[in-house]
């Protein structure tokens, strides 16, 4: 079920998702204000340079707080928006010079799970609508989409008698299903996940992550799983990433990153966490001053520079961008301290 | 929970049968809904009625509208002295029955009313879902075209371009329609904007559907209901205008009966024989109330999530 | 023996729908004593926050308080008049929500509803800081009122870790980010001191890392100002760094409670067994988790007996048809569960099981 890189011998496999130098920005209307003032207009710097690759089978996990731009990298990946600069490819091919048409082809390949399971089903439309469309878009015929939409929901635990019914009749596990069956209807590589389990209970929350891992399984998925809780990332990821203002701040192996976080970000979001059974324990807890700085044209140098702790911080830090290094294989870290490049 | 539930029908029934149920099922549904609000299920009724007058006024007329008798002037309704059951509701200057005149004047208010909004909200939905969706320069165009129009004092606009075309039932149909389809427009350009950054209409996206179906397949059905609505609002609105019209004697034209012609007839009469224009008044009043009751409770039906 | 701050008794508050009577809360009872933190810990629809809006007198329409007694400093609020109960509110009880950007009038100034509370209690017998009754006679104008409530909030935000308070009474809550506006909230209900602080979800809205910041603020000023917390949370994690005892919902009714060690190390109940087992260990992949099988009933078609033997692994006909009781299984650990019962009591300190 998860992937290794001793599984394949010899040269490292293609990665099935290979992100590089990934921008998103969002420009920010210009008010007649700063017309007045002769500014420019302003840019929401969302995703600010990230590399990133997604192998075949593998969960990659990734982490940051609300704002840190997890969602719109998300997206971008599945090009729903239009990447300001970078590049990505998907099984060897650019994504980001495909036509309209070519991109619909591609969408086969690479599916999505949303957060709200209220907001991402039309209300308008039955269950074999809204499963049977990734089926209706990608040419099957009409006749077979029904058997296929009964059979979708019975692989992810919803009676197949359902297929009429309309989203408000169902729960929000139950619904959360539907978007699930809805994002395995073509049969895809890749699924992005985006906190497709934060709007749910924590019984129905369980429910859903065992049903993910099953279907992974089973269908041989590769998952970018998005979430701002630990735990769940913890649990689900076979790497993680974590995410800090538009950037990509360390990256390593599950275990890895909970046994040794490197960035001073990583480490103060695990000790952050809140466990079952801390109270009176002792340990190591960081709290972080502030809040993150806009992500409306951030800092030039390192983007936690203004809430960092460690002794070392200096000039080079506040002026210079620090870029992923790998310091232990399959580690990576954006610290100037740790990568001892300051 | 899913395992629970009974099997309602089996999946994989294919063919027209299957949808025509469905059909039959979802027209029960909306029905059980809809009967629960009594002032709607009034509304319709009386809605319902007014039609029936219209479509079947040779038959329940019980006197020719046209004709004139002036020995029969201003005869008062049945319950005043002077009245007789003949002229249940009396007769007017040229001594023509009210009763009759208000049934065949049925006829030109609905069919007025219908035909300018059904191309008014076809015309207007459409310029609406391609101002939401599109945005930028198409949005401001349109828009700017909708403030322009909006700018105009309704009846104003309508008698100026009256006054070009020259009186006449299809001509007042065209000034009407001219600026009711702003109406539309606006609600539901409004909706799409609230509409299109759902995550559904995202979760469409991803999958890989095109601008044309999100815009009728996603976002259309759930701005229906309002425009259903705004249309039914707007039916009463333009029964009101038609008679404004009609008052000024630019809309329906002398001899046809039409409810608004009639009322300002009475007016010049409102002294000596205050039933020329009260009991026309009185139809406009009571169909545009039965309307609006209608409208209301058509929205409340028409969304599935009240139905629970 | 301590006199409890909250005292509640068979507490009932139901909906009357179209669709029938739903028992939001059902016959719950607990205390609270000076200074304790209780957490109430559920799924969503199990009854904790109406509890909570019980308390306050806050149900909304179509739910009302059916049965029961609240006592807040042995004083009965049930069937008060709202007068009398806007009078206790933010004086003697407060509350913070979820959402601090909702809870905040975006175009009010800060400082105008930090000082709201005070100048509305100031006066009233119900703020220590405030003066006698008829001191109205002695400041016609209100300014001596205005000048204390202003002080007042200026500390309160220096308390609850603004920086530059005096400068930050003048901002606008859309000007402050998520934590700080959660801070502004918390001074606004503890401006008055009141002895019972009820707060419903507070952190969920957060991130992580501010969360930890407010969770410490919540912990610091408890200790400084020995409020009772009655904290509403679905996450044990919360629970873990703040309570002393835990009270666990299901359905409208209390399925366990007890100290916090005994709820986590040796939960009886299964619900609370599932929903521990149900929730992933940070940096641990070595297990698979088990989740609690099917979804919380309708509230309005509960089963007659226990309400979790739809989803229980060990319920019986017996579970469907009769009502379990609360029972005390070991010193204040108590649980409405026949199958606990009928296990032999487990002696002396818990063992894990």
């Amino acid at each position: 079920m998860r992937w290794t890189p001793m599984a394949a011998a010899g040269a490292p496999p293609e990665p099935l998702v290979q992100v590089r130098g990934l921008k998103q920005y969002f420009p920010l209307g210009s008010t007649w204000v700063d017309r007045l003032l002769g500014r420019g207009s302003r840019w929401v710097h969302a995703v600010d340079g990230v590399d990133l690759d997604i192998h075949h089978r593998e969960t990659l996990g990734l982490v940051g707080e609300s704002g840190c731009g997890k969602s719109t990298l998300a997206r971008t990946i599945l090009r729903l928006y239009e990447p300001t600069a970078g590049s990505i490819k998907f099984a060897g091919r650019e994504l980001t010079t495909l036509s309209q048409m070519e991109m619909r082809q591609m969408r086969r390949e690479m599916q999505m799970i949303f957060q709200d399971p209220f907001a991402s089903l039309n209300p308008r439309r039955t269950v074999e609508q809204i499963v049977g469309l990734p089926l209706l878009i990608q040419g099957v015929p009409r006749a077979d989409i029904r058997r296929r939409v009964a059979e979708l929901l019975e692989k992810v635990g919803l009676s197949p008698s359902h297929i009429d019914r309309y989203p408000h009749q169902f729960s929000g596990g139950q619904r959360q299903r539907i978007g699930i069956a809805r994002a395995l209807a073509v049969n895809p590589r890749f699924v992005v996940a985006d906190e497709p389990v934060s709007a749910l209970d924590v019984s129905i929350q369980a429910q859903i992550l065992r049903l993910l891992q099953d279907l992974q399984a089973e269908m041989g998925l590769a998952y970018l799983f998005i979430s701002h809780d630990l735990a769940v990332i913890s649990y689900v990821s076979d790497r993680i990433a974590v995410m800090y203002l538009g950037r990509i701040v360390e990256l390593a192996p599950a275990e890895t990153l909970f046994a040794e976080p490197l960035h001073p970000y990583t480490r103060a979001l695990i000790s952050a966490v809140p466990r079952v059974g801390s109270r009176g324990q002792v340990r190591e807890r960081i709290l972080l001053s502030g809040s993150p700085p806009t992500p409306i044209d951030p800092p030039k140098g390192c983007r936690f520079y203004s809430r960092c702790f460690l002794k070392e911080k200096n000039e080079t830090c506040r002026l210079v961008a620090p870029d992923l290094k790998e310091v232990t294989p399959g580690h990576r870290v954006a610290c100037h301290a740790v990568a001892g490049t300051l | 929970m899913a395992a629970a539930m009974p099997v309602r029908q089996q999946p994989g029934v294919t063919g027209g049968r299957r949808a025509w149920r469905r059909g039959l099922a979802s027209l029960l549904d909306f029905w059980r809904r809809f009967r629960k609000n009594r002032l709607a299920v009034v509304g319709g009724a009386v809605v319902l009625l007014v039609i029936a007058m219209g479509v079947l006024a040779p038959w329940i007329a019980p006197h020719d509208p046209t004709q004139a008798d002036f020995f029969r002037r201003f005869r008062p309704p049945v319950w005043m002295e002077g009245g007789s059951w003949e002229h249940p509701l009396g007769t007017d200057q040229l001594g023509r029955d009210i009763l009759s005149r208000i049934i065949w004047g049925a006829r030109a208010s609905l069919t007025v009313g219908a035909i300018v909004i059904l191309i008014a909200t076809t015309v207007g939905v459409s310029m609406g879902l391609i101002s939401g969706y599109y945005g930028g320069r198409v949005d401001a165009f349109i828009q700017r075209v909708v403030d322009v129009l909006l700018s105009f004092p309704y009846l104003v606009l309508a008698i100026g371009l009256m006054a070009v075309m020259g009186p006449g039932f299809s001509n007042m149909v065209l000034a009407l329609v001219y600026k009711e389809w702003v109406t539309p427009c606006r609600v539901v350009r409004g909706e799409v904007l609230a509409a299109k950054r759902q995550e559904y209409v995202e979760a469409a996206r991803a999958v890989g559907a095109g601008d044309a179906h999100i815009m009728w397949r996603e976002i259309l059905p759930n701005v229906l209901s309002s425009v259903i609505v705004v249309a039914t609002l707007r039916v009463a609105w333009v029964i009101l205008m038609e008679a404004s019209l009609s008052f000024l004697g630019l809309g329906v034209q002398p001899p046809t009966p039409a409810w608004g012609s009639m009322v300002a007839a009475g007016r010049e009469y409102i002294f000596q024989a205050w039933w020329l224009g009260t009991f026309p008044g009185l139809a406009i009043l009571v169909t545009v109330l039965g309307i609006n009751l209608l409208g209301e409770g058509l929205r409340d039906a028409l969304d599935p999530r009240l139905g629970e | 023996m301590l006199q409890p701050v909250l005292d509640v008794r068979d507490l009932a508050t139901y909906f009357f729908t179209e669709r029938g009577v739903v028992r939001a809360v059902d016959g719950v009872s607990f205390r609270l004593y000076p200074g304790e933190t209780l957490g109430v810990v559920g799924e969503s629809g199990c009854g904790k926050s109406m509890t909570a809006l019980s308390i306050m007198g806050l149900v909304p329409r179509p739910g009302r308080i059916v049965a029961g007694e609240i006592r807040l400093m042995g004083e009965d609020l049930v069937g008060k008049p709202d007068r009398e109960l806007r009078r206790l509110r933010g004086s003697r009880m407060a509350m913070i929500f979820q959402d601090p950007l909702t809870t905040l009038n975006p175009v009010l100034r800060v400082g105008q509803q930090v000082t709201e509370s005070i100048r509305i209690h100031y006066g009233d017998g119900t703020w220590s800081g405030g003066s006698r009754r008829w001191s109205w006679l002695a400041d016609p104008l209100g300014l001596r009122r205005r000048r204390i409530a202003w002080e007042r909030a200026v500390e309160m935000l220096d308390k609850v870790g603004i920086p530059a308070p005096s400068e930050r009474m003048r901002a606008y809550p859309h000007e402050m980010s998520g934590g700080m506006r959660q801070r502004i909230m918390i001074a606004i209900a503890l401006s008055c001191s009141p002895a019972l602080l009820l707060a419903d979800e507070p952190t969920t809205a957060l991130d992580v890392t501010i969360q930890a910041q407010i969770l410490d603020l919540m912990r610091r000023l408890q200790e400084e100002m020995g409020t009772s917390i009655l904290l509403i949370t679905h996450d044990f994690g919360v629970v873990s760094e703040l309570c002393d005892r835990v009270m666990v919902m299901y359905a409208g009714k209390v399925v366990e409670t007890g100290p916090l060690d005994a709820i986590l190390n040796t939960p009886r109940h299964p619900y609370t067994q599932g929903l521990l087992a149900s929730i992933p260990r940070l940096g641990d992949r070595s297990y698979r988790l088990k989740p609690i099988e099917g979804t919380v009933p309708e509230l309005h078609a509960l089963p007659p007996g226990c309400s979790y033997c739809t989803r229980c692994p060990v319920a019986d006909e017996y579970c469907a048809a009769v009502a379990p009781q609360l029972k005390e299984i070991s010193p204040h650990h108590h649980v409405a569960c026949h199958k606990v019962a009928a296990a032999p009591a487990m002696a002396g300190e818990g063992v894990p099981s």
